[in-house]
């Protein structure tokens, strides 16, 4: 009886199944510490000559990922930050609750379906005030701080 | 370590203030002038050459920047080890797991690479081509290439998109992309579901996308047949699929029925076929069989749900699987996956089972039985009549699996995920009924093996796996 208990015990694959949930409880302590994301408003621009006053979040959601290319009617062409501007990463999570890697998963279920490619980019909020200012029927973000005369705001995400 | 550049100017500054310090010949003023000369309107020659050499450069960038945007590349890489915990101690047999997972860790299982271009021929039409390799087998080294989308798409508006050439077989939820490690939470999609043979079809597929308030529904139809697959040679004729994609922000709904006639040409498949065939002749069984033949219809049909808040994920699917006027198995197969996102975390449980109705192995074992019965009064065939018995019953696909498992995106391209299952996939006597297969001196072992009564427990089977997109 002894040696087949100890064998069990000692069967790394068994131990490792044991083990797992002490790793999650690591990995749930480890979140905690996670770091937190930027705290700067959000602007939702468009061009200033766009039918379109206000939009939610949720439509502004859609746009972005490719489920919707109209809001309330007008026809809208997103255009995104680049990869790990911190303005880009903070419009996901508070539109579309959603981490850089899972903007990333959800993109390469769409590419690699063949269904769509995600948005072009601009490098930063000034080439972005730039594109949309000059291109009617674009959607961008930018940090408040970013916004000018050039495009008109739609909303404001806190 | 390079040296900065500004070194070597410093060094010609000093030699050239040498040269000029050292008392030349003299020149005469009209000498002077003329090298003066000579030298402006070599450098007037050179600057044009500049000029143009600078022109005809940003003309081919323009030129290249435009059929670089045109043209999209992307990729997905997955590297991984796995090992089953099946033991040596069984007779002459080893086993493997889900083909290519033995008792020994290797990563020839799940690893997987492969690149997609996507080329934007003008803003309605575009092609797609995309190319994956991965290992044939785990005896060898030996990579194959394989073409599972290759389509050319016509988008006239925002709602509609037709693809015509080769494109995956969206039977379950996450069939269109089952090797894109990075696209869903796991190893890879609980196997008593997604293992099927055939993943992909030459036709037509149309989307068609309505967006009713905040949902979104996507509509596709398809039609086409397929290549003969690798199992068994099997070949899809007149698929035929519909699936619907109802979803809203967190949820996503779906159902899919697919319907083909299924062919086979393997030699294993007509060997049993013919002693089907001697039982009905010979009246054991009151009609007569069929394995898989030609124009054998298998239905598949399944519905999906997914809520992923960003938080919390959970994902559940059923299946059935139909096979009309053929021995082969009705599969029923569900799973339900749980999880939940701590940071870049997201460990996970997924309980997975797949099972063959009761009514349906009452015609098999009907078969098996009327095959020894044959073999019993005909001494001379006994041997024969065992192995079809064997086989008949061989075809089933029986297993249940618990996992746990967890995710880390270590960066927004990368992530890693660790994965323990406990599959039974043996019933109590030891006969094998799941995703395991016997391998005897490094070869498969065919079906028509009378499986040795192994006495084996439930299983572990570990995975580590790296996934990335590009």
């Amino acid at each position: 009886m002894t040696p087949h208990i100890f064998k069990r015990l000692t069967n790394p694959l068994r131990a490792s199944f044991l083990a797992l949930p002490l790793f999650y409880a690591g990995a749930g302590l480890f979140s905690m510490v996670a770091p937190s994301i930027a705290h700067a408003e959000i602007a939702i621009i468009t061009h200033p000559s766009a039918s379109l006053d206000a939009a939610s979040k949720e439509e502004v959601a859609r746009i972005y990922l490719g489920k919707s290319t109209q809001i309330q009617g007008t026809k809208l062409t997103p255009i995104d930050l680049i990869e790990g501007n911190k303005t880009r990463d903070a419009f996901y999570l508070k539109t579309t609750g959603k981490s850089p890697a899972q903007v990333n998963s959800y993109w390469s279920a769409q590419i690699f379906s063949g269904k769509g490619q995600p948005p072009e980019t601009a490098v930063d909020d000034i080439e972005m005030v730039q594109t949309i200012s000059s291109n009617s029927g674009q959607i961008g973000y930018v940090d408040v701080s970013a916004v000018n005369a050039s495009v008109k705001v739609i909303l404001t995400i806190p | 370590m390079t040296k900065p550049p500004y070194r070597h100017l410093l060094l010609l500054a000093g030699s050239m203030s040498l040269l000029w310090s050292i008392p030349g010949h003299a020149l005469t003023d009209s000498e002077r002038d003329q090298k003066l000369q000579e030298s402006e309107a070599r450098i007037q020659k050179l600057e044009m050459q500049l000029k143009n050499s600078q022109n005809a450069w940003r003309k081919t960038d323009r030129t290249l920047k435009e059929s670089v945007s045109r043209l999209k590349i992307n990729g997905f890489v997955t590297a991984g080890v796995s090992r089953a915990t099946v033991d040596k101690e069984t007779g002459n047999y080893r086993w493997k797991y889900l083909t290519k997972i033995t008792d020994e860790w290797n990563w020839k299982s799940d690893s997987v690479a492969g690149v997609q271009f996507t080329y934007n021929i003008d803003p309605k039409w575009d092609a797609t081509v995309q190319i994956l390799s991965r290992f044939d087998d785990e005896f060898s080294n030996d990579t194959n290439l394989g073409v599972e989308w290759a389509f050319l798409a016509y988008r006239p508006n925002d709602k509609l998109a037709a693809r015509f050439g080769r494109v995956r077989t969206p039977l379950y939820m996450f069939s269109e992309y089952l090797d894109v490690g990075f696209a869903y939470p796991w190893v890879r999609p609980p196997v008593e579901m997604y293992r099927v043979p055939f993943t992909f079809y030459d036709g037509v597929s149309v989307d068609y996308l309505l967006e009713l308030g905040s949902w979104n529904l996507l509509t596709n139809l398809g039609i086409g047949s397929s290549e003969p697959g690798v199992v068994l040679d099997l070949q899809a004729k007149n698929v035929g699929t519909l699936n619907f994609n109802l979803n809203r922000d967190a949820w996503t709904l779906r159902t899919n029925y697919t319907r083909t006639k299924m062919e086979s040409d393997d030699p294993k498949i007509s060997t049993v076929q013919q002693g089907l065939d001697l039982l009905h002749t010979n009246g054991y069984t009151n009609q007569r069989y069929e394995m898989i033949g030609k124009n054998n219809l298998a239905q598949y049909l399944s519905y999906g749900a997914m809520y992923d808040d960003g938080t919390w994920q959970v994902i559940g699917e059923v299946g059935e699987i139909h096979w009309k006027d053929s021995l082969v198995l009705d599969g029923w197969s569900n799973y339900l996956s749980v999880g939940r996102r701590f940071g870049n975390f997201l460990p996970y449980a997924v309980y997975a089972h797949e099972y063959t109705p009761a009514k349906n192995d009452k015609k098999r074992q009907a078969v098996s039985e009327a095959a020894l019965a044959y073999g019993a009064d005909n001494p001379a065939l006994a041997g024969l009549m065992q192995k079809l018995s064997n086989q008949v019953l061989a075809f089933t696909e029986t297993q249940k699996s618990v996992t746990l498992g967890v995710r880390w995106d270590v960066s927004s391209r990368v992530a890693t995920k660790l994965e323990v299952s406990r599959v039974f996939g043996f019933d109590k006597k030891g006969n094998h009924i799941g995703r395991f297969d016997p391998i005897e001196n490094n070869q498969t072992v065919d079906t028509e093996v009378n499986y040795p009564h192994t006495g084996l427990k439930p299983q572990y089977v570990t995975s580590l796996v790296v996934n990335a997109v590009f």
